[in-house]
């Protein structure tokens, strides 16, 4: 018996019919978010990297790390998380003890002899943060719920554009990137790192050279297709739905109520006189 | 490319142009002959309008750029100084090309801005030094038009000085970081000098690079 033709083989993916978008569970509306929650991810980690970077209390960033941390455990692979920890404070370890052997400005040393390792807490604290967040979006929203949200999101059309071709064509470079590189190899007869430091040069005509004019082309005969194709931003997507569906608006809620909490926690004095002008 | 060339010999729509102060409608570009309806061309001429052959240029050099760095990262390792000033020069140099190909105002903040959000898509990277990093580019699109925009020189410093003050901005937002403890800076400080070397790299390459283009048809002008 052909192994094709045995019942319940996986179906060949080119001759199989499309998805259905109402059963795929990345477009369902009734599975929540059709972005993956791609645009509550991309907030998040643009709210909580600019509220680290304005905090300066440690118990208020102690808090915002530990949402961060919650946030990205469900979304990340815990190991991948504990080997990103690892090696953000081994990172901070060696800026540590770089710094360590530079003096302080205004002679002598801050916080005591050596260098003051609770004021080192906070940069920690502050890029551990911006990590959690970044992993859990990068993580966790496939490229395809990315695009999609862009596509709904509605953005100027010398915006969108650019940046959805932009998307589009990373990964067709990179693809393409290793074929260039190996003919480089062939024509040279070493590995590509070598001819950069021995002869960066050669890296020009041999790798750069190529690239771009590939890209140039590809340029062109894209505006050349898009323009025959009659382009109107207005009707090339099929679905335009609200950038944060019903599904999201909970996680919003809460989200921003955590980002909340680690304001008051930052300005505690100001909340309590407030609290307490209002209860007494 | 039904738009691209209304004006079968651009040279001589320049010379017209620059003779009697306006384009002579003799040279103008016919729609009537392959178009069955009216429609409004685009003004070619506008400083601010971008034609959709510019935007997928914008876009295709900016996933370029994205592509590049990614690959010399992945061939020599991410945190060595031929590394780090590699990656700055190649991403420099395909700006200069970018702005030699798109010449209108706002090219480079738009490719800055495309570059940023590609990154923030996909790596969740660049938020941070966004505003700076427009606010560098603007400051480079006035140098590019007051130097003069057809002038590769300007051209080429104008996107170099993008590159340095890319590199300032990121230097603030590392001090802004570690700013109860500036001397864990001085570290990271020194790998972006090592990257802002790069740009400086770019001044000497890119000419060469350019011609090459010019020689190819890439580039006009």
């Amino acid at each position: 018996m052909r192994s094709g033709s045995r019942a319940g083989s996986k179906p060949d993916p080119l001759t199989a019919p499309p998805a259905d978008p109402l059963t795929d569970p990345l477009t369902d509306p009734r599975n929540g978010s059709p972005y993956c929650g791609a645009p509550l991810k991309l907030l998040f980690a643009a709210g909580a990297s600019v509220l680290a970077l304005w905090l300066n209390s440690w118990q208020a960033l102690a808090v915002l790390a530990l949402f961060s941390l919650l946030w990205s455990s469900g979304r990340v692979k815990p190991s991948l998380l504990a080997k990103a920890h690892l090696f953000l404070f081994a990172a901070l370890g060696v800026c540590l003890l770089g710094a360590a052997y530079i003096p302080a400005p205004g002679g002598g040393m801050r916080g005591g002899p050596g260098l003051s390792v609770r004021m080192a807490v906070l940069p920690a604290l502050r890029v551990a943060v911006s990590m959690n967040m970044a992993l859990a979006l990068v993580m966790s929203s496939p490229a395809s719920a990315l695009s999609r949200f862009i596509a709904a999101a509605k953005l100027p059309d010398p915006l969108f554009v650019p940046l959805s071709v932009a998307l589009r064509f990373v990964a067709v470079f990179v693809s393409e990137l290793p074929q260039v590189k190996d003919a480089l190899e062939a024509r040279t007869g070493e590995p590509l790192a070598r001819t950069a430091l021995s002869r960066p040069w050669r890296l020009w005509r041999g790798f750069l050279a190529p690239m771009v004019f590939r890209a140039l082309a590809s340029a062109d005969s894209l505006a050349l297709s898009l323009e025959m194709k009659g382009l109107r931003s207005k009707s090339l997507f099929w679905k335009r739905a609200g950038a944060f569906p019903a599904a999201d608006r909970a996680r919003l809620a809460r989200g921003a109520a955590a980002l909340g909490l680690c304001l008051a926690v930052q300005y505690r004095e100001a909340v309590a006189a407030l609290a307490f002008r209002a209860f007494a | 490319m039904l738009f691209t060339f209304a004006y079968a010999f651009p040279a001589d729509r320049d010379k017209a142009v620059a003779k009697i102060g306006h384009s002579p409608k003799s040279m103008e570009y016919e729609p009537k002959a392959f178009a069955p309806g009216p429609f409004p061309l685009p003004d070619e001429n506008a400083a601010w309008r971008f034609t959709l052959s510019d935007l997928a240029a914008i876009g295709v050099l900016a996933a370029l750029a994205r592509a590049t760095g990614l690959m010399l990262v992945f061939a020599l390792g991410g945190m060595n100084p031929v590394s780090l000033s590699l990656r700055t020069m190649v991403i420099t140099v395909l700006f200069i090309v970018l702005r030699m190909k798109v010449r209108r105002f706002g090219t480079l903040a738009l490719a800055a801005l495309v570059g940023s959000m590609t990154s923030f898509l996909a790596m969740a990277q660049g938020i941070m030094t966004l505003p700076l990093l427009l606010a560098s580019a603007l400051i480079a699109e006035l140098f590019i038009t007051y130097a003069g925009r057809n002038r590769a020189w300007a051209v080429i410093a104008g996107c170099v000085l993008m590159g340095l003050m890319d590199k300032a901005a990121s230097l603030c937002v590392i001090f802004l970081t570690v700013r109860e403890e500036t001397r864990m800076a001085w570290p990271l400080a020194i790998l972006v000098m090592t990257s802002a070397a790069g740009d400086l790299l770019a001044l000497a390459f890119a000419p060469r690079f350019i011609r090459e283009l010019r020689h190819a048809g890439f580039i006009n002008g």
